[in-house]
């Protein structure tokens, strides 16, 4: 009877893993450490859990509060905020109140507590709070709303949406890419896969082309934002089949492909995402594809402090520079030759030029969301 | 080709060096799903070891022993503490996913993951002299990391120690018939207890190649799942360790083969459920023999023994 349950119950674990394996789970965790507060200050804690009492400054200070599904250091769209926060504090001496709610149970809780504390500003991160802000903004007029990662209008004074045409950069990325590479082959290492990440892979070979009419993207699908082992599987892998140039849209899977790239015999070059990884390895991370989120919460807090607020949905984009392709000066200091400098030099000349035409129209980036 | 066989072995290891640890828990009759948490434990630590040593065989050795004992802890709370081998696995996987988190936070002051530290030594490939010239064969035994090599050396020496020496023996009679190991004075007690150790310290070393052999960093829930698909290879494969590899390899296989069959008009979702439906599959097939054979899966050895 034991044996049997312990068998049934592998199966459901298998089954399970079966679903978010290949679900929508990629972006989520799992409910460990969940309601985590990550405090900025010592009273984090203290002050998330007395909901009730009234707070304790009526003075100027804005109450700044950021929701984050995912937890901090993930090399990717979180710490890009983080780093945004520690930018804020310098300049505004603004606390932001951060605190990671993972469990979908706890995203709608943590808003609303948020909201009864009469903070200012409630920033959130990703799809899964769109309808936990829905319901909870009209009840706080007073508090605004920002949704990172949203394309809804929902039409209220106190809302609004970030949305990201990543796709621009990652346009400019594969011109960085192609022309980077030797091969022509390039690779495309995603976490999952939506609309705005398959759009990012179309236009990568898109910004490629102009370079190498012959460019070809291989992209493969890791399931995993968190699988730095399985990155660097895959990563091997693409290198194996000639990749010269991977992209990468991944978070933490990404920190195994640059291991990979950095193990590789010759040169193999990485462009990563929403977070700068060139420290990693400077001679291997040739760009990253920063989607904006840290821009997008210091702009906003900026905005607020001067006393503006716009609602509805904006979109950032090369265009508002809230997105960008980050290049690196330092390339190659740990004893890249000269050529390489170069040639790195020259590759990243030709993607600002292309950036540039982006800006002023010249060229217009489509989002492609057909698989392949 | 060899890319494939090469990627296979990588893959299976982490599994199969966890599933070896499995497999002594299912010898000795301890349920023990926490092989996720064991591993979980054991990849923080022999970063953490290798973090204040600068070796990364002293960070395997800090993995072992801690891992060692978060194994001795399980096995007191279910067999001297009478608490549910299930519930207690559960635990042990939910404490390690959060604890290492916490550490890492506490230890390293970076959440989420560690690498790039000039202080963490990872383990060096290894390549075979002569094996190396060889031109296929080479290619697939030369150049993998030292606990790729132990592992695989492990799978004979389980299996001859489990069959072939007294205490072998005396450990599945443990397991199989509690009651005949009881009468024929073993103490069943410390055979569990040191078998459950023994199954951490597996655990631990697997933790440690996934941190320090297949990459170099830690990062949160890096084990992502491999430690329940050893426990289904340690069914799959009876707890005997020549099929528990090969059930190794075959999820090695599956999982390489969801990203190589990529790109093809495939859509990456339905290539990407190929492990789990592999362990599925494998599952009915175990379960269908084993109603064949009207016993059940591992009290059915005793006639191996006899050979």
């Amino acid at each position: 009877m034991k044996k049997r349950l312990a068998v049934l119950l592998a199966t459901a674990m298998v089954l399970s893993m079966a679903l978010t394996g290949c679900g929508s789970g990629g972006k989520e965790k799992t409910d460990a450490g969940k309601g985590e507060i990550q405090g900025t200050s010592e009273e984090a804690k203290a002050e998330n859990q007395e909901t009730e009492t009234p707070k304790e400054s009526e003075g100027s200070e804005l109450k700044v509060a950021f929701i984050t599904p995912q937890s901090t250091g993930d090399n990717g769209p979180v710490d890009d905020i983080m780093m945004a926060i520690d930018k804020v504090k310098a300049d505004f001496g603004i606390e932001v109140q951060v605190v990671e709610a993972l469990d979908t149970t706890d995203q709608e809780d943590a808003v609303r507590s948020f909201a009864a504390e009469n903070y200012d500003v409630i920033f959130t991160l990703f799809q899964q709070f769109v309808e936990p802000v829905r319901k909870i903004a009209p009840e706080y007029p007073d508090t605004k709303f920002v949704l990172i990662y949203a394309t809804d209008d929902f039409g209220m004074d106190n809302v609004v949406a970030y949305a990201y045409d990543a796709w621009e950069t990652s346009y400019a990325a594969g011109v960085l890419a192609a022309s980077m590479s030797e091969s022509g082959i390039l690779g495309n290492v995603v976490g999952y896969e939506d609309d705005t990440i398959v759009a990012n892979s179309n236009a990568f070979l898109e910004g490629a082309k102009t370079v190498n009419p012959d460019a070809t993207v291989k992209r493969i699908n890791a399931a995993s934002f968190e699988d730095p082992a399985k990155g660097k599987e895959v990563g091997g892998q693409l290198i194996a089949d000639g990749a010269d140039v991977i992209f990468t849209d991944a978070a933490r899977t990404s920190l195994g492909v640059i291991e990979a790239a950095k193990e590789a015999d010759g040169d193999v070059f990485i462009i990563g995402d929403n977070a700068d990884h060139s420290a990693l390895a400077p001679s291997s991370v040739i760009g990253d594809n920063i989607y904006g989120y840290g821009n997008t919460l210091y702009n906003q807090i900026s905005d607020i402090v001067e006393g503006k607020f716009t609602k509805g949905v904006i979109v950032c984009s090369v265009g508002n520079s809230i997105s960008v392709l980050q290049t690196y000066d330092n390339f190659g200091s740990d004893g890249a030759s000269d050529e390489l400098k170069d040639k790195y030099a020259a590759a990243v000349e030709a993607t600002n030029q292309v950036i540039e035409k982006i800006k002023n129209g010249e060229v217009k980036v489509e989002k492609d969301t057909t698989a392949n | 080709m060899t890319q494939l066989i090469i990627s296979m072995i990588r893959c299976a290891t982490p599994i199969l060096l966890a599933a070896l640890g499995g497999i002594i828990c299912e010898r000795v009759g301890v349920f023990n799903i926490a092989l996720e948490g064991m591993m979980l434990f054991g990849a923080f630590f022999a970063i953490y070891g290798s973090y204040l040593s600068g070796s990364a065989w002293v960070g395997a050795l800090v993995a072992m022993a801690v891992c060692g004992a978060v194994g001795f802890i399980f096995v007191e709370l279910v067999e001297n503490l009478g608490a549910e081998p299930t519930i207690t696995g559960i635990g042990i996987n939910t404490l390690a996913l959060g604890m290492t988190t916490y550490l890492m936070k506490m230890v390293f002051g970076e959440g989420g993951s560690i690498s790039a530290n000039d202080r963490i030594a990872g383990f060096e490939r290894v390549e075979i002299p002569l094996v190396k010239q060889i031109p296929f064969l080479g290619e697939i035994f030369s150049g993998y990391t030292p606990l790729v090599y132990i592992t695989f050396i492990l799978v004979p020496v389980l299996a001859f120690w489990l069959y072939r020496t007294h205490m072998g023996i005396n450990l599945r009679a443990v397991g199989e018939e509690v009651h005949a190991a009881q009468a024929a004075g073993l103490n069943v007690n410390r055979f569990r207890v040191l078998g459950v150790m023994g199954a951490g310290m597996l655990c631990g070393l697997a933790g440690a190649h996934l941190s320090l052999g297949y990459v170099t960093l830690f990062s949160e829930n890096m084990t992502n799942g491999r430690g329940f698909f050893a426990y289904v290879a340690v069914v799959f494969g009876k707890a005997d360790p020549v099929s528990v590899m090969i059930a190794a390899l075959v999820f090695g296989l599956a999982d390489t083969l969801s990203t190589k069959v990529q790109g093809n008009g495939i859509p990456s979702s339905l290539v990407l459920m190929l492990p789990y439906v592999v362990t599925i599959l494998a599952l009915m097939v175990r379960s269908t023999v084993a109603k064949g054979e009207k016993k059940h899966f591992h009290i059915n050895l005793t006639k191996e023994a006899k050979e």
